[in-house]
């Protein structure tokens, strides 16, 4: 979360030539070996250059025997040093190794960029697995943008991380990475889940996820131009990231570079005539509240691509503050990360799915082909006697269910819980 | 970086006894060079063991698959084969790891008699096989029904990127290009089968999911090329691999097997039948159903089967006659009480339902065999956002 600088510095990818003069004067004050790529991306190939000299040198003296030894010793070492994967003038990658200059060149307009990061390792704390490495963008000593990328295991009976998480990496503005790769991406945040295969653990363990979140959760909403360029450069880091980790961790398989993404989500009115239905769910009917009235009309917007883990929709005036959010987790690992708030709430849904209400959330899981899949009823700033999780999860879930081809999924309730 | 040293000698324009002496000298360089080059990336110029016509070699690399890893001390491997793949025909090979009499004679004088749970009985020795076939789809429908029911099981996972074929621990299967087709259409499929005589498994573990994919691509590349087939660029996994394990801990609403609502059967609670789900993808969908009546070798007793990928959509033509499948219901295909098979239309793909029921689940079907087929197809049909394809009058 990088609370400061969120409005005046935002990453603009133009670079602007700036007159920095003496470039570096002084190192970063903590160089760690990753912290610094060195400036030149195109690392000069150390092989051509040896060769003319060393020409040049048989021709004009005698000791030969010297210059078969260094050939000699060159090799072997270059030999070594490649297999070690250490090859010097080589910028490092950074984040676990995993990020290449390039990219983080997309990430950042310009500035020196540090980056501080924990091991991958596990800490082998009990409240579940994470590391962050942050990457920051300092100019004259100030820091100016930090983007957070984190590799954490998703903690299941925990209410405010799932409400964090879900907010966060499920709004309406994330869409597919598509390609079979288990992820999301909007302009501010990405998420890819590690398979299986990779973290080990049993089915109904929640999924170790990479993320990287960038400023503000919905900065670019003025600008779509930016915030589709900045999606890709999300899509494309975060895959990396993935990548990163996947290999550090001695894994199977790579994930391939995202390609197209669905277009960003629209602001639509949500009196617009035709647009009674509860998230376009047919056979659902949208409450007048919902809508707004007057000046304090209400705006609404829908995941653009439906086909990915989850999907959503919501309406609000300021979605950051007053949103109702109605989000469909079709994954069944990453359904199950919210599953446990769905059997232990004192007000249940029962049906052919069971539910809960967690304050400001309700929750409700159905079994269907794909095994577990949660609908989640969110709402930002509860006031007022309404409660929508309450009233609109039964006829959320009946539709979404339907559409999501679940069949007939019949929810009753709510009840206390005896 | 040998070929710089090369070059630089023979550009050299100096008197000929040192450039002879520069030559032996340049010469050792390169030695030293290729030798710490080979030490490093372990390619000893020496013969590997290698089997199944070379496509697979002993200590291949350094993440080599399991199977082909370092002999255990007391066993040996040997390895069998047809002669190589050709179009059209049916090739077998087979890699053994193999106990040594000698050393399991020592081991049982000292033990005495045989491991009390019955894993390797007194006087048997113990032995793992990979055993591989390159060969067409078997033309008779019921052994082809067999093999589907053996190789589009629940405990395999379809590769990813696309690949046509399924990995899991005990089972593989590929299916090479149109190009390897035999004269009268039938794909041919690269299949493994690991076994072992512990008496628990009825399949044996070959590895992990990434070790048979690795046997399994090498074969397939292999056997496509030595039959003239193979495609311009050699199958490989990119992606990771899923996990290819069954799926059989949730029931869907209204008791129907593997969550797919009207694939239902009235089972008692003495009928010893357990589902197993397996991809529940948007181009492949699997269900096996096992008889447990043999805890220790449960039989194949029912499959459903969706599936839209191309090639593995392939496996399943001319087991049917390719007749319009009568009034309400979509695409061609035949629906008899313990084989039905459908291809239709869904989303712009030719998409394959299947289902074979044994003797029993057909008489046990809720409400018949044909019903519950229907019902089933409609309801993956339905997940996939595509039109019935079935008449459920």
């Amino acid at each position: 979360m990088s609370e400061e600088e969120r409005n005046d510095a935002a990453p603009a990818p133009t670079p602007d030539a700036e007159p920095e003069s003496a470039p570096e004067p002084e190192p970063a004050p903590d160089p760690a070996p990753e912290s610094k790529s060195a400036p030149g991306p195109k690392s000069a190939a150390p092989a051509p250059g040896p060769v003319g000299r060393v020409r040049r040198f048989f021709r004009g003296k005698p000791g030969v025997a010297v210059v078969g030894a260094v050939v000699g010793a060159l090799l072997a070492g270059g030999t070594m040093a490649w297999r070690a994967g250490e090859l010097p003038f080589v910028p490092r990658d950074l984040c676990w190794g995993s990020l290449s200059p390039d990219t983080v060149d997309r990430l950042f307009s310009d500035g020196e960029i540090r980056t501080r990061e924990l091991s991958l390792r596990s800490t082998g704390e009990e409240d579940g697995y994470s590391t962050e490495c942050r990457l920051q963008r300092w100019e004259d000593d100030e820091l100016k943008w930090q983007i957070s990328a984190r590799v954490r295991q998703l903690e299941q009976f925990n209410g405010r991380g799932a409400r964090e998480w879900t907010r966060e990496f499920l709004s309406p503005a994330m869409v597919p990475l598509g390609d079979g790769i288990p992820g999301m991406v909007s302009g501010t945040r990405a998420w890819v889940a590690l398979p299986q295969s990779c973290t080990g653990g049993g089915r109904d363990d929640p999924p170790t996820v990479v993320s990287l979140s960038s400023g503000s959760l919905d900065a670019y909403e003025s600008d779509p131009g930016e915030a589709r360029t900045y999606r890709k450069v999300l899509a494309d880091a975060v895959v990396e990231l993935t990548n990163g980790v996947l290999a550090s961790r001695e894994c199977q398989g790579s994930y391939p570079k995202p390609g197209k993404l669905a277009p960003l989500p629209e602001r639509r009115d949500a009196d617009t005539p035709g647009a009674d239905e509860l998230c376009g769910l047919k056979g659902t009917r949208l409450p007048a509240r919902m809508k707004g009235e007057g000046d304090f009309g209400k705006s609404m917007r829908v995941t653009t691509d439906i086909t990915g883990p989850a999907h959503s929709c919501e309406y609000g005036r300021n979605f950051d503050l007053d949103a109702t959010r109605f989000t469909t987790i079709e994954d069944p690992r990453l359904a199950g990360f919210v599953e446990p708030l769905a059997y232990s709430s004192p007000v249940r849904f029962r049906g052919d799915g069971f539910g809960g209400v967690f304050g400001d959330m309700s929750v409700y899981v159905a079994t269907c082909q794909t095994g577990h899949v949660a609908f989640l009823v969110q709402q930002e700033d509860l006031v007022g006697k309404h409660a929508p999780m309450i009233e609109l999860l039964p006829a959320y879930v009946a539709a979404e269910a339907k559409r999501i081809g679940c069949g007939k999924v019949r929810v009753t309730g709510p009840e206390r819980a005896s | 970086m040998t070929g710089s040293n090369e070059s630089a000698a023979t550009a050299s324009g100096t008197p000929r006894r040192r450039r002879k002496g520069l030559a032996v000298l340049l010469g050792l360089a390169v030695l030293a060079g290729a030798g710490v080059g080979s030490w490093a990336t372990d390619t000893w110029p020496f013969d590997k063991e290698s089997y199944c016509w070379g496509a697979w070699h002993e200590d291949d690399s350094d993440d080599e698959p399991g199977a082909l890893d370092e002999v255990p001390e007391g066993y040996e491997r040997t390895g069998e084969q047809s002669a190589p793949p050709r179009k059209g025909e049916r090739a077998t090979c087979s890699v053994t790891l193999k106990e040594k009499a000698d050393s399991a004679d020592s081991a049982d004088s000292t033990t005495g008699t045989g491991d009390e749970y019955g894993d390797s009985p007194a006087g048997d020795l113990h032995e793992d096989r990979i055993t591989a076939e390159v060969a067409p789809v078997r033309r008779g429908k019921g052994a082809r029904a067999a093999w589907l029911s053996d190789f589009l099981g629940a405990q395999s996972a379809p590769l990813p990127d696309g690949l046509p074929g399924l990995v899991g621990r005990g089972r593989a299967a590929f299916v090479l290009p149109e190009k390897c087709d035999a004269a009268d259409g039938r794909p041919t499929v690269v299949t493994l089968e690991g076994s072992s005589d512990t008496a628990m498994s009825s399949a044996a573990s070959m590895g992990s999911e990434a070790d048979v994919a690795d046997l399994l691509l090498s074969l397939a590349n292999h056997a496509a090329e030595q039959a003239g087939c193979a495609p311009g660029e050699p199958f490989e996994v990119t992606s990771p691999l899923a996990e290819a394990t069954a799926d059989d801990s949730l029931a869907a609403q209204g008791s129907s097997l593997c969550r797919i609502p009207g694939f239902r059967f009235r089972l008692g609670k003495d009928d010893h039948y357990r589902a197993h789900v397996g991809a529940v993808r948007d181009d492949l969908q699997v269900c096996s159903v096992a008889d447990r009546t043999d805890v220790r070798a449960p039989t194949p007793a029912g499959q459903f089967v969706m599936v839209s990928r191309p090639r593995l959509a392939a496996l399943f033509t001319g087991l049917a006659e390719d007749s319009a499948s009568g009034k309400g219901w979509r695409g061609r295909g035949e629906v008899g009480e313990e084989r039905a098979l459908l291809t239709a239309d869904c989303g712009g793909r030719p998409t394959v339902f299947f289902m074979q029921l044994d003797g029993f689940l057909s008489a046990h079907a809720e409400p018949g065999p044909r019903q519950v087929f229907a019902a089933t197809a409609n309801s993956v049909a339905d997940r996939l956002g595509c039109r019935a394809v079935a008449s459920t009058s």
